[in-house]
């Protein structure tokens, strides 16, 4: 068990041996003048302006929760990928056309909310788009 | 509970990572309850979602060690960390007066009694690894459990409407 | 084909799950000259109609089907409370066509979600085992979430959708832990793991279970009482009730409610009606909740002023006369108890629907006051004496009083309870829905007061009218016909847990 893993252990420990040496190494033989500049916050070289911790839009959050989706979505794939590569050879014990069928069927469904959610606007980046439920100005 | 002991697993070097693993994930969900600043506890929620990963490894499971790691620890934390920049949380949000509450005995007691009945229903057996390889998933998912599979995606097609619904912003 | 003869059996989830999909997109296609407006009575129609075709495919079945591996059980349950999902909303698109074009809010997203919706209440129907279950479960959950938050605009639908999301995303986490725990167990006793309900049968059946399974099926229970808002789980209800949509309102309160029903009247029976040794502890617990939940929601309901809320309260005392029954089905596992309580349910579609509606017609229509206080009914008797006559009827049905399905409904549930020898419990559910008469009667009473002049304006809507029609047929025609209902249900329930 452990051996098939021993890959993916070596290299977190290489990732996680690389900061650490790299960390102790630079506090070691880096040069230390401390100044006010370097201790600001960076932006992109900018002088830094305004409060670090300003509130999100909250169109964010749309963005946010359709990539959640979707990413969902893509980790169901994987595992059909592979299912499909061992139906095609006639390896698994489903046919390929009906793996085929079953992912359609999935990521059909999903395009059906990419589509409204398209056609809707929820992908829109400027501030003149975005459609709400409101059909008519009434009642709020 | 002594058989349990015995069969702790330190003898082998899987017990020992589950030990590692189990402990750091434990220390995690610690550090992200009792973090003063909201975002600290989220960064420490990832180090406990990410030593789960390594659980479900040591269980045979990589399907789920990896959808830990990319779902979880990954787009859910997304999530988190934006609401708690939406809701401009400070570094002092989460402080409360520390007192005890009926809610908090009820809390760990529930606890202790799941843990003990936990602890002594699987004493003496060693659990089993389960092929949870990504291959295997995958037969299961789109064979025995294709009904399922298909639904989670109307699930997710409900998401897709509500989160437009309810965020998209008005026109008016 | 296998899988074609599958599709067939589940064609009334995907019949109405397409609807859902061609809804959705009709609101979003349009010519060069924008969108296409977001209400209209093709919407209405494409859902009625796919709600219609799926109760008719249902209504025709015979005998018990399984699909997909036995993920999806089509039988009597799932048949009876299928019928009953549907029959609700199809009447809350109705009174939903009325409420969004009164508010200009959009109508394809509601009803798309709606339907949705009913798609996961037939899968918790349909159940074969866990894992469908909390998949229907959640759909049925999330689209109901949004729902109640429709009125985006409005403090109190914000808050309701809020409430509902945050204590029903903890009360699912708790069933899914549950059923965690109940695989498990299953594993450890049989050998093999499985989320099937007949594998968990057959694992809880000789009383080898140890006390972490019964942990187990104790926490989905909780998860599915919250559903169907049995104290203590019932927190959520009065704020939610009153801050959703009264469409919304409806909805979740009589689908919401028959569908967890029917996934708990499935969950029982795997685990605690054939568990030797362990029925009567069973018992005892689900009939000790149901007796506090029906005390506790008719004392509350007394207390309210606005009809909503007292209406939350009156559907949390029903839960408590419904859990009489499955209590009584755990005792006594016979077709008869499931058959009484769905009627009982489908009666409560109908009634609660009606009120709901009655409500939807007389709230106020300022977007910062939805409330209707009780007493701003007061003298509709004398203005609008067509849909006051319906409320009477509702809350007659509501009180369970004959000749209305109320009546029988609750007689149906009440001595199924004697027969399966529980007849404390059934004393108490009696002097219980005494008190629940006198707050059901006075709202009778407040409208034909005299002497007060009416002020109130109506929603006039034909979808309204059609629905209250729908609502008070139903309430009357199932009480006066209840031999026909009970026929058909024999027919469907026929060999079930044979």
């Amino acid at each position: 068990m452990l051996q098939s893993h021993l890959p993916l252990f070596l290299v977190l420990v290489v990732a996680l041996g690389l900061g650490v040496f790299i960390l102790v190494v630079s506090s070691l033989v880096g040069p230390k003048r401390p100044s006010a500049v370097k201790a600001d916050a960076f932006e992109c070289g900018n002088p830094p302006s305004g409060y670090a911790r300003e509130r999100f839009g909250v169109k964010f959050y749309l963005v946010a929760i359709l990539f959640l989706v979707f990413d969902i979505e893509a980790v169901f794939i994987y595992p059909w990928a592979i299912v499909f590569s061992d139906s095609t050879r006639g390896a698994g014990t489903l046919s390929p056309l009906l793996v085929v069928v079953e992912m359609v069927v999935f990521v059909g469904i999903l395009m059906i909310g990419l589509a409204y959610a398209w056609r809707k606007g929820a992908l829109e980046w400027g501030p003149e788009h975005g459609k709400g439920l409101e059909t008519t100005t009434a009642g709020h | 509970m002594s058989a349990f002991f015995a069969h702790s697993g330190l003898d082998s070097v899987e017990g020992w990572f589950f030990y590692l693993g189990a402990a750091v994930a434990v220390v995690g969900a610690l550090m992200t309850v009792l973090s003063r600043s909201p975002l600290r506890g989220a960064l420490w929620l990832i180090v406990s979602l990410c030593s789960v990963a390594v659980l479900y490894l040591l269980l045979g499971a990589s399907f789920v060690a990896a959808m830990q790691v990319l779902v979880y620890a990954g787009a859910i934390m997304v999530l988190f960390i934006f609401v708690i920049m939406l809701l401009n949380l400070g570094p002092d949000a989460g402080v409360r007066p520390a007192y005890l509450s009926v809610a908090k005995v009820l809390g760990l007691g529930a606890a202790a009694y799941f843990t003990f009945q936990i602890v002594t229903s699987v004493s003496g057996g060693k659990a089993q690894a389960v092929d949870g390889t990504v291959k295997a998933v995958g037969t299961l998912l789109l064979g025995n459990y294709l009904f399922a599979f298909e639904a989670i995606s109307v699930l997710l097609l409900v998401a897709v409407v509500g989160a437009v619904v309810l965020g998209m912003k008005r026109l008016t | 084909m296998n899988m074609l003869q599958d599709l067939g059996t589940i064609a009334p989830l995907w019949i109405v799950a397409i609807a859902a999909a061609v809804v959705l997109l009709l609101t979003v296609t349009g010519g060069k000259s924008g969108p296409a407006p977001n209400t209209g009575t093709h919407l209405v129609m494409v859902s009625l109609a796919a709600l219609a075709a799926a109760a008719w495919l249902l209504v025709g079945h015979d005998g018990t089907k399984t699909a997909f591996s036995g993920a999806i059980v089509v039988d009597g349950v799932g048949v009876l409370f299928g019928l009953t999902v549907i029959a609700g909303a199809f009447i809350a698109i109705m009174l939903a066509a009325a409420y969004l074009t009164e508010h200009g809010l959009s109508q394809g997203e509601y009803f798309a979600l709606v339907l949705l919706s009913t798609v996961g209440m037939m899968m918790l129907a349909m159940a074969g085992d866990l894992l469908t279950l909390f998949i229907g479960l959640e759909t049925m959950s999330l689209a109901v979430y949004i729902l109640a938050g429709y009125r985006r605009s409005n403090r109190k639908s914000q808050e309701a959708a809020f409430k509902y999301f945050v204590f029903g995303a903890f009360a699912s986490a708790f069933a899914l832990f549950g059923m965690a725990l109940i695989y498990g167990e299953v594993g450890r006793v049989s050998g093999s793991p499985s989320l099937a309900f007949a594998a968990i049968g057959k694992a809880y059946g000789p009383g080898e279970v140890a006390a972490i399974g019964w942990i187990g099926v104790a926490l989905v229970f909780g998860g599915l009482a919250f559903k169907i808002a049995a104290v203590p789980f019932h927190m959520w209800a009065p704020d939610v009730y009153e801050g959703a949509p009264t469409p919304s309102t409806g909805f979740m309160a009589v689908g919401v409610k028959a569908a967890a029903f029917a996934g708990l009247c499935r969950f029982v029976a795997a685990t605690m009606v054939s568990a030797e040794g362990r029925t009567e502890t069973a018992v005892l617990s689900i009939e000790i909740i149901a007796i506090i939940t029906m005390v506790v929601g008719n004392l509350l309901a007394v207390r309210q002023t606005q009809i909503k809320r007292m209406l939350a309260y009156s559907s949390v005392a029903h839960a408590g006369y419904v859990l009489l029954g499955v209590a009584a089905f755990v005792a006594n596992p016979k077709p008869e108890t499931i058959q009484a309580v769905s009627y009982y349910l489908f009666g409560y579609t109908a009634m609660t629907l009606g009120a709901f509606g009655v409500v939807l017609a007389f709230e106020c229509q300022d977007d910062r006051r939805l409330d209707l206080p009780i007493s701003r009914l007061s003298g509709i008797g004398h203005r609008y004496s067509a849909t006051a006559l319906a409320l009477v009827v509702f809350m007659l049905a509501l009180a369970g009083i004959p000749p209305t399905a109320g009546f029988f409904g609750k007689l149906a549930v009440f001595s199924a309870a004697v027969d399966a020898g529980r007849i404390t419990a059934v004393i108490i559910a009696v002097l219980a829905s005494a008190v629940g008469a006198f707050y059901y009667l006075r709202i009778i009473v407040v409208m034909y007061m005299r002497g007060s002049d009416c002020q109130e304006k109506k929603v006039n809507s034909s979808w309204l009218a059609a629905g209250l029609w729908a609502c008070a047929g139903l309430t009357i025609g199932v009480g006066l016909l209840p031999e026909s209902y009970l026929v058909f249900a024999k027919r469907v329930l026929t060999g079930w847990l044979g």
